[in-house]
């Protein structure tokens, strides 16, 4: 390798490490088009304190709107675990409400550009690493998607998938 | 040049006077003589070269190579506003047949305001796993879509959510989402 050929392999070099992570940050695939929030409640008819001590008491406004539908109305409601991801334009994502536990998945992807009313997506909702349900979810900015989903300790576990509000930027 | 035949006069007589007392000389002669004849008879005494156009044409070739060529004087270009104008004209003709063409066109404006982005259709619901079955429901009173999943198999009770890493308390964003935000964030810049 001559001189020249190793200045040229020099600024080849340099130039590629500048302009690939430029390309991946300007990706408009990867644009953020809103928050979805995967949230799993212990829904039970029996103690909630089965649940464990770390299960969080739900909001009375959360507590109403499950009780106000017949199929989910139980006499107690516990929070398990919550988890936020971004809606991306053209990538899917992944929720993990139960984390470190993949007990309960939930992949997301937008199916149209969001209109002021609606946000469409395509949903899928995994229980012990199995696709149980896929579905083309439409989401409103006040009316979430109640999946009543398996049986646990003498409960059943409901998956609330709602648009989250925009997160707030740090100070 | 005597065993070919080919020497003549004074020396052919002093060369035939000594060569006479030689006979190995004259054998070799008359071997050569004999060689000679036999050549001539098998082969023809002339023949035309293969490819005779080829032949004269490399030949012409050759000669006009080595002929000094006549030097040509260049012609001087004489200097022509067609040179100019031409393209002028041309690029002046496209762009008037883009300026008509853009006038002439109707301009036909299609309102996208209140035009639907999403058309609202009946909800899928698919459940790959057999035995499985799920049932869709528009509950007004809890203004949500709920889905309700029969069939599932049920957690073991030994599983453990104590160490879920984050677990909601105070509001939960299923009742306060807006999708506002996500419409400012798509036009963000």
């Amino acid at each position: 390798m001559n001189r020249r050929h190793a200045i040229f392999s020099a600024v080849a070099t340099a130039l590629l490490g500048v302009a690939y992570p430029a390309a991946a940050q300007d990706d408009p695939g990867k644009a953020n088009i809103g928050r979805v929030s995967v949230t799993v409640y212990y829904a039970t008819n029996g103690d909630p304190i089965t649940a464990g001590t770390k299960a969080a008491a739900v909001s009375k406004t959360t507590e109403k709107r499950l009780r106000s539908e017949e199929r989910l109305n139980f006499k107690s409601y516990r929070a398990l675990g919550q988890d936020v991801q971004p809606l991306l334009r053209s990538y899917e994502s992944w929720a993990q409400p139960l984390k470190p536990s993949d007990e309960v998945l939930v992949k997301f992807e937008a199916s149209s550009l969001p209109t002021a009313e609606m946000m469409k997506l395509d949903l899928e909702v995994w229980f012990s690493r199995k696709k149980i349900l896929k579905t083309d979810a439409r989401l409103e900015g006040n009316r979430p998607l109640f999946v009543l989903g398996p049986e646990w300790r003498g409960g059943r576990l409901i998956i609330a998938v709602a648009l989250a509000p925009k997160e707030k930027p740090k100070s | 040049m005597w065993l070919d035949d080919e020497l003549v006069g004074e020396e052919l007589a002093l060369f035939e006077a000594w060569v006479l007392g030689q006979p190995e000389h004259l054998a070799a002669r008359e071997e050569t003589r004999r060689w000679r004849s036999m050549i001539a008879s098998a082969l023809p005494a002339s023949e035309e070269p293969p490819y005779p156009d080829f032949f004269n044409t490399r030949i012409a070739q050759a000669i006009r190579d080595q002929t000094p060529k006549a030097t040509v004087a260049p012609e001087k270009r004489r200097f022509s506003w067609q040179a100019i104008l031409m393209p002028l004209a041309a690029c002046a003709g496209m762009v008037l047949a883009f300026w008509v063409g853009t006038k002439s066109q109707p301009k036909v404006e299609i309102d996208v305001a209140g035009a639907p982005r999403a058309i609202p259709v009946e909800q899928i619901i698919y459940t790959p796993e057999s035995g499985v079955k799920a049932e869709l429901i528009a509950s007004q009173d809890a203004s949500a879509m709920v889905i309700v999943l029969d069939g599932v198999r049920a957690i073991p009770d030994s599983t453990d959510f104590s160490e879920t890493t984050y677990v909601p308390v105070g509001r939960e964003f299923d009742s306060t989402a807006s999708v506002e935000t996500a419409i400012s964030d798509l036009e963000a810049p």
